[in-house]
């Protein structure tokens, strides 16, 4: 790890006046999960560390008046899924529940989950997001890389498995910096983009700004479900992921909203998917068709073709999984008892 | 002591970690400062400055901005000096860390980890350092009984709080469980289950299997105990012998 100056600011405006000096490249740490790794690895080299797990403000998770729950940027995804406040919105917890491992829930923030920096083995070996402006993805392994947003130079996949629920439930982000008292509301979706050259991030901060809180708005009667489809349990990155938030009222979808996860250099928001979905009942077939529909633009890589299946899958079952059907898989807990089905019994009579 | 102290100089130098100023001590291994340089521990040296001056951070920061500077350096300016959360540290500096309820004093850069103050400064050996991001989780210790991963925790962000390692778990159900199930082979990743065992089981005393499962999967074992592992933690459990 290259050496850095290391700072552990008590308020906000101390984290920005020390994000911003001058000619400095700054990191901001919270619980350290990725950030610390990523260091040892020399792929980030900052001069100065800032660390803002101290700040009182940041710890928080408080409802406002209209609702809203404000989670602090120190507050780690076990004690999201412990707060009484999150109890509504089950898709979140769903996600957090199957990363599971306590020392991630005990250790890792949920602003820095959202934040987390792509998994992509040419980034974390130091190739850059871009690797060679798609170079290196194309002819080399992609096995795990984009289907979709992947005709620029991008291919990597966006790393946060808790942002397409929380952009399903409308989240947003409060960013300060870099001016003192600068501070803005950022919807969530529009925290990530697409880096077009090797000298942008896969979101849009700048250096000195930092995200102080998730804002989730009260989820009124939506239902909402997140599934992945991963290759295992646990902290690995899953294959696909999607999550949904459905209003129905009579039976029928009346407004729906679809987010992607693993498949694109940001979270991908399937409008046209979700659009095809109002009016519907929900059903095992308006929801494989709403599945097909968000992977038509697909354009798979060498050894990748295999994530439209997945990632279409993922789509419906998250859907059925919103209207309160059982789909299997892995979040379903399968009886430890092996049953003996009907017809199996009667032939054995 | 294999290495000559040249050999050092240009593996360092090769890294770029250090600037010309800087000479190497040959140290043994077994109680030296090497954490603060993973890449050449193998060979147990350690660096110290030629100058006994220390460094001013102006000319810290003025110079070469390479890796090491060995005087602790903090808040230079009078506006820092009254806002506490302003302070910059950089270089070595002494902290004091609440480890198995003892107080115990550590020299620490910025970089340094919380693992290797453990191992390498404490003799606390049972963390393990397997993984750099930490996905093994070998290195679990408890923070303010939270478990988090010491490999990735650095060593300044936990200063003056309480350390448990499994070195105070002897006495423990966990371990009792463990070796009554013959719950490990070849034993590396042992201490950092019993570890995350303990607080897993803190959080959840009446966890189905199923949440076991989940809830240890931050934890890996290259020779496959799981099985074991998970019938001495659900022994615990059923057994109720859990305090």
């Amino acid at each position: 790890m290259k050496n850095f100056e290391y700072a552990q600011p008590t308020t906000e405006d101390e984290a920005v006046a020390l994000l911003t000096e001058p000619k400095k490249d700054t990191a901001v740490l919270a619980g350290g999960t990725d950030l610390v790794g990523l260091m040892k690895r020399m792929v980030v080299t900052a001069d100065r560390v800032v660390n803002i797990s101290e700040i009182k403000s940041l710890q928080q998770v408080e409802r406002d008046d209209n609702g809203s729950v404000w989670i602090g940027a120190a507050v780690c995804l076990g004690d999201f899924l412990d707060n009484r406040h999150t109890d509504q919105y089950p898709s979140t917890k769903q996600v957090i529940q199957g990363i599971s491992s306590i020392q991630l829930q005990s250790q890792g923030t949920l602003v820095g989950e959202l934040l987390r920096r792509p998994n992509c083995w040419y980034f974390r070996e130091g190739h850059g997001l871009l690797a060679d402006s798609g170079r290196m993805v194309n002819e080399g392994d992609n096995r795990y890389h984009a289907i979709l947003g992947n005709r620029g130079p991008a291919r990597f996949v966006n790393a946060s498995r808790l942002a397409p629920s929380l952009i399903t439930l409308g989240a947003q982000v409060r960013i300060i910096g870099p001016e003192k008292d600068e501070e803005q509301i950022l919807e969530l979706a529009d925290l990530y983009r697409t880096p077009a050259a090797d000298s942008e991030l896969e979101n849009v901060l700048q250096p000195g700004q930092f995200v102080t809180h998730v804002i989730i708005p009260t989820h009124g009667d939506r239902l909402t479900a997140a599934y992945e489809v991963r290759q295992g349990e646990g902290p690995d990155q899953p294959l696909a992921a999607a999550a949904v938030s459905i209003d129905v009222v009579a039976g029928t979808v009346q407004n729906a909203s679809i987010v992607l996860g693993q498949v694109a250099p940001t979270p991908w928001i399937a409008r046209e998917a979700a659009q095809l979905l109002c009016g519907k009942e929900v059903t095992e077939e308006s929801a494989a068709m709403v599945g097909h529909q968000a992977v038509s633009g697909a354009m798979p890589l060498s050894q990748n073709e295999y994530k439209i299946q997945l990632a279409q899958v993922a789509v419906k079952r998250a859907v059925l999984k919103a209207a309160g059907y059982d789909t299997g898989g892995l979040d379903t807990p399968m009886p430890l008892e092996p049953t003996v089905s009907p017809s199996l019994e009667t032939h054995i009579a | 002591m294999g290495a000559s102290q040249s050999d050092a100089r240009d593996v360092a130098t090769c890294l770029n970690l250090i600037p010309d100023s800087y000479t190497f001590i040959p140290v043994d291994l077994g109680n030296c400062c090497a954490h603060l340089f993973h890449r050449l521990e193998p060979d147990g040296f350690i660096m110290s400055q030629q100058s006994s001056q220390g460094v001013s951070r102006r000319g810290f920061l003025k110079g070469s901005g390479a890796a090491v500077a060995v005087s602790t350096v903090v808040s230079s300016t009078e506006a820092e000096a009254a806002a506490p959360g302003l302070q910059v540290v950089s270089g070595e500096t002494s902290i004091t860390l609440k480890v198995n309820g003892k107080s115990m004093t550590a020299k620490v850069e910025p970089r340094t980890t919380l693992l290797d103050v453990l191992r390498y400064q404490f003799d606390l050996t049972g963390a393990k350092p397997v993984s750099l991001g930490g996905s093994s989780g070998a290195s679990t210790v408890l923070i303010g009984g939270k478990a988090v991963m010491a490999s990735t925790t650095l060593a300044l962000a936990v200063a003056g709080k309480e350390v448990t390692t499994c070195e105070s778990l002897g006495g423990d159900a966990v371990p009792a469980a463990f070796v009554e199930h013959d719950a490990q082979q070849c034993g590396f990743c042992t201490p950092g289950f019993v570890v995350a065992v303990r607080a897993f089981l803190n959080k959840y005393p009446n966890a189905t299997e199923e949440q076991i499962r989940a809830g240890l999967n931050g934890n890996i074992c290259r020779c496959g105990t799981y099985a074991n592992i998970l019938q001495a933690v659900v022994s615990l459990v059923k057994g109720n012998s859990n305090g």
